[in-house]
């Protein structure tokens, strides 16, 4: 196994396509995981940690930008977040342990794939973009549209994510919650990112955006939970309503395979609709505060 | 007198070289042009070996050879003789070893054996155990009749019985006519893994092909040198077996592991070490894993509450091969019905063959499983019975003058059982309750009685040699592993006790050598403190009567008449130090006495018999202690998730060496028990594969899992016999951790379980399945 060492995105890129069976290494903790299980046998690994100004966290006018070597641990310490993307905060809190959090980046955790990835969920439920940097050019794509199934993105030969760019909603609040087996380091059985928004003029009700993690092959947003979500007018009647009728149509409709050694298909419709409430009050709270 | 030592919290001894990574462990042990060993396993549940094709990996750079077990004339085994080394034509559980590779570096070793192919013949597989009792199981050993087997042990061959402990007392028939309720359960206790931080290594060379040198990370020196000499007929002191540190054991490492095949592949490469070190992969198949239980139990019990009379049964999956197991189906079987004293009684255990990796002894051993079925029933009894499980418990202990299963009587100096009891409903609070503010959460507390006995051999032996020293220090050379649970300090706080030395002055082996330390059973059954222990303080005592006999000699009077005290023995006013006497008194004019001084001490288990042919009694269990468990929990109704609030354990366990040392084994197995009782279980492929071998998907508890507050207390009624009045203490703070925490669940949500672990999909499933999701 060849060992490359890129100094900057251009070269990565080219290495990329001139190296038949080559993956990208940035923080390393799902490469090494899989290659040791033999899962994966790269004839080459780029390790793109020498690429500089990679790592940034950079909040502009519209948006936040994610560099594609920044860490769980970056982004937690990284004091300007806006508050209405604490989803982000969350999720990296559940996010492995110190050490893996102290390596494993975010843009790492989208390549992945993986269905139950922290940010997968969050990043699809804050509507963001990964900005994809290849020699032949740069292409924008919404985090949604980045999955094919479990382990496998839209990435073409060469591509690499850049950066992450979420955009800032005013008015909006966003949450993030798993359910897991033990308290400690685990991956999540299941999980759920929630962004609650106001239109412009805050004139009407409050819109959602929904994502689950780890409840098919792919995150899955859930168009029609948004919608019932948005009828929740604040009454606590209402809310009991919707949330209950919110599970009776998880409990139909969701499809989680069968064979999960983390949880069987029923817990984890239970446990959906069961996060969606708890991340959807906790995005009232944030957001009516 | 008052005790100097023992009875302090004194820093383990070896704390220091664990904290800084000094100590070496069987990974760090490194020799010159050491050989690598990677196994190649089987990767079918049952099967008859057809080929094995070797020349692909033979061509890998660096591979010296491929060992198959073709030409394997032995089986392995201690107390039934029925495993190869290495599959022979025949396999019998994913994961067996089918060949070992062997080659300069772990790396060609490993490529290498990914190009071992193996063609099999299919043959049926099964994974339960009470299936594999049954007539239509495929049989697993059709030879099962032709094995060697140690007395006290009874194989049903043409079955997968390896082993069938029955105990009868009584007559249960007229015991369940005289009842007026009767309770009958079905309970599941799932196969386990040990999880130890380190896992097994074993390294071995051989010399003038019939010397034997193995280092190892096993808890039994002394069983792996024994083993290994009957297997390769050598004789007991050509065979050296040395145990650097251990980094865990619970149970997991005792007996034997992974020692004969590594000695068998070093055979055919004499003058070389050869090293195998387990994958944290291979811990989960390639060792040995816990429990794995089917047990059914009836009880009966008049109107006022006595319980009159128990049926049980239990099958327990064993694995592909009984010997590891085989002593855990006698040992659930005469504990199965937990620390009560009941008239009349039968109880089958049944080790059955499973294609499944091999059950071995784990932190507990059998006790949990018993305990399991028999604390979950008490609570049920007494809702049944309408009175308070607390009342019904203390009604039926045993207590002295009381007739336990085996027929021994329960003596005052066995402990307080009813204190314990007593003790844990108060720390627990069992009388309060405290009904949570949010209603997603559900709060429960209950309790679960124990006892527990060590289950050993009949001659389970123990010998400790002390040497002195001429500053007036001893070496205390003994041969348990301390793989954690800190007997090297603590039999060397029995050790100054008994010389009046201050503990500085002791020196305790690190690690064990059968070359050098002397002759000890195996570290197992909570037993070291009490029974190494006893031949510490023996040693002690010969060393002064030594000392005394010399100064005698120089005081011209008889020892008689000498005491021993502050590191002198005295004649009147007049001393000696035990320096000057340590090797060879000189007198002034410089001609000397004696010689260096050697102190020994060894015991056997007193009184302990082989069961009864007919009815399984006699005396199987040379001590007992009895305790009480206690749990507070909270279940998170939205998550299924159970968070142990507080969890109470109080043992008498006689007299405390170590306080702070007893504690931590006591929390140490709690947590443990936690883990098992809430998440921990090996899952299996439908053809046979365990799917979560590995600590991503095998979870076990993190420190953020721990209970919030971790209650332990020792009651010390003194056992006569045991070391300044100890007696066996460590699993015992595991045995009724799962049924204390179901009882508490019950009380919190009126919801019984029967199986574990208590993990999300069994309880969701139960909130809110309503039986559309069976």
């Amino acid at each position: 196994m060849k060992y490359l060492v890129p100094h900057s995105l251009a070269e990565a890129s080219e290495l990329l396509l001139d190296t038949g069976n080559s993956m990208l290494l940035a923080g390393g903790t799902d490469l090494l995981v899989e290659k040791r299980a033999g899962r994966i046998s790269p004839e080459a690994v780029i390790d793109i940690k020498r690429i500089d100004n990679l790592d940034r966290i950079t909040l502009q006018e519209n948006r936040l930008v994610i560099g594609a070597l920044a860490t769980i641990t970056d982004l937690l310490r990284y004091k300007s977040l806006p508050e209405e993307l604490e989803a982000l905060h969350d999720a990296g809190k559940e996010f492995g342990c110190y050490e893996i959090r102290n390596r494993a980046t975010i843009a790492g955790n989208l390549a992945h794939a993986s269905p139950g990835a922290e940010f997968g969920s969050t990043l699809i439920a804050l509507n963001a973009e990964a900005e994809i940097f290849s020699i032949r050019g740069i292409r924008n794509l919404p985090v949604e549209n980045l999955y094919i199934k479990a382990g496998k993105t839209v990435l073409e030969r060469g591509e690499i994510i850049a950066k992450i760019i979420i955009p800032l909603r005013n008015n909006s609040a966003s949450s993030y919650f798993r359910a897991s087996r033990v308290n400690g380091m685990d991956m999540a059985v299941i999980n759920c990112a929630l962004q609650g928004f106001y239109d412009n003029n805050k004139t009407g009700g409050l819109n959602y955006r929904v994502c689950l993690g780890a409840a098919a092959s792919v995150p899955v947003r859930l168009p029609e939970v948004e919608k019932m979500l948005s009828r929740i007018d604040g009454t606590a009647a209402r809310s009991s309503e919707v949330f209950s009728g919110i599970k009776s149509y998880l409990l139909k409709t969701l499809n989680p395979r069968a064979l999960s050694l983390r949880a069987a298909p029923f817990t984890k419709k239970v446990l959906a609709g069961n996060l969606i409430e708890d991340a959807c009050c906790k995005v009232r709270e944030r957001l009516i505060k | 007198m008052e005790l100097k030592t023992v009875g302090k919290s004194i820093t383990k001894f070896d704390a220091f070289e664990k904290v800084t990574g000094e100590a070496v462990y069987i990974a760090d042990v490194e020799f010159p042009n050491v050989l690598h060993i990677k196994v190649v396993r089987s990767s079918v549940a049952h099967g008859r070996i057809k080929t094995v094709f070797t020349e692909d990996a033979y061509k890998t750079e660096g591979v010296r050879g491929i060992i198959t077990g073709e030409k394997i004339d032995f089986l392995a085994g201690i107390c039934i003789y029925d495993q190869p080394p290495l599959a022979k034509d025949r396999v019998r559980y994913i994961g067996e070893p089918v060949a070992a590779v062997v080659a300069d570096t772990i790396a060609a070793a490993e490529k290498a054996a990914r190009l071992v192919r193996v063609d099999y013949e299919e043959l049926p597989h099964v994974e339960d155990p009470v299936d594999a009792a049954g007539e239509k199981a495929p049989l697993i050993h059709e030879e099962l009749g032709s094995y060697f087997h140690l007395p006290g042990f009874n194989p049903e061959p043409g079955t997968n019985i390896f082993h069938h402990y029955h105990l009868e007392k009584g007559d249960t028939e007229k015991g369940f006519k005289n009842s007026d309720v009767i309770i009958e359960r079905t309970y599941t206790f799932p196969h386990i893994a040990h999880a130890q931080i380190e896992p097994h290594g074993a390294i071995a060379k051989w010399s003038k092909g019939k010397e034997l040198h193995i280092y190892s990370s096993t808890q039994g020196p002394f069983i792996v040198r024994g083993a290994l000499s009957r297997m390769f007929n050598i004789p007991n002191n050509l065979v050296r077996v040395t145990v650097p540190y251990l980094g865990g054991g619970f149970g997991g490492k005792s007996d034997l592991t992974i020692e004969p095949l590594t000695a068998y592949a070093a055979k055919f490469f004499p003058g070389r070490w050869l090293r195998l070190i387990l994958t944290r992969e291979e811990m989960f198949f390639g060792s040995l894993i816990g429990r794995g239980t089917h047990s059914h139990i009836k009880m009966g019990f008049t109107r006022n509450g006595k319980l009159v009379a128990a049926d049980v049964k239990v099958h327990l999956a064993g694995g592909a091969y009984g010997d590891y197991s085989i002593n855990i189906v006698t040992g659930t079987g005469h504990n199965a019905t937990g620390p009560y004293e009941i008239e009349n009684v039968n109880i089958d255990s049944f080790g059955v063959y499973t294609n499944t990796p091999l059950v071995g002894a784990c932190r507990g051993y059998g006790h949990p499983e018993a305990h399991w079925m028999t604390e979950r029933t008490m609570d049920i009894a007494a809702r049944e019975l309408k009175t308070d499980p607390v009342k019904l418990r203390l009604k039926n202990i045993l207590k002295p003058g009381s007739e336990n299963n085996l027929g021994q009587i329960i003596r005052k100096s066995n402990g307080d059982l009813e204190g314990a009891i007593r003790r844990a409903v108060k720390e627990i609070q069992l009388d309060k309750r405290e009904e949570p503010d949010n209603p997603r959460f559900a709060a429960g507390k209950s309790i679960a009685a124990l006892m527990k006995s060590p289950v050993m051999s009949t001659n389970a032996g123990s010998s400790v040699i002390i040497r002195a020293n001429r500053d007036g220090t001893f070496h205390l050379l003994a041969s348990h592993v301390d793989m954690g649970q800190g007997s090297v300090t603590a039999l060397s706080q029995i050790a100054a006790e008994t010389l009046g030395v201050p503990v500085e002055k002791i020196h305790h082996n690190r690690g064990v050598d059968t070359e050098f330390t002397p002759y000890e059973w195996q570290t197992v059954a909570s037993s070291t403190t009490w029974k190494a222990g006893s031949a510490v303080k023996k040693a002690a005592i010969s060393v002064l009567e030594r000392f005394k006999a010399i100064a005698s000699e120089v005081f011209k009077t008889t020892p008689d008449k000498l005491t021993a005290s502050n590191e002198r023995i005295w004649y009147g006013r007049n001393s000696i130090s035990f320096a000057d006497l340590a090797e060879g008194y000189v007198f002034p004019d410089g001609h000397a006495i004696a010689g260096p001084v050697i102190g020994t001490g060894s015991i056997v288990p007193q009184g302990l018999t082989y069961p009864d042919r007919k009815t399984g009694r006699g005396e199987l269990a040379a001590e007992w202690t009895f305790g009480c468990q206690a749990a507070e929990i909270e279940l998170d109704k939205k998550t299924g998730r159970i968070r142990v609030k507080k969890f109470v354990t109080v043992l008498d366990a006689g007299k405390i060496i170590n306080p702070v040392m007893a504690r931590g084994q006591v929390e140490g197995a709690v947590v443990q028990g936690i883990g098992a009782a809430l998440n921990e279980t090996l899952i299996y492929s439908d053809k046979g594969r365990v799917r979560n071998s590995n600590l991503t998907d095998y979870k076990i508890p993190t420190p953020e899992d721990t209970p919030d507050e971790i209650v332990t207390v020792f009651l010390e009624t003194p056992q006569p016999g045991g070391p300044f009045g100890a007696r066996p203490l460590a699993e015992h703070g595991i045995v009724s951790v799962a049924p204390a925490i179901a009882n508490a669940l019950r009380d919190a949500t009126g919801m019984d379980f029967y199986d574990l672990p208590l993990n999300q999909d069994r309880i969701l499933k139960a909130l809110y399945g309503k039986g559309e999701e069976k």
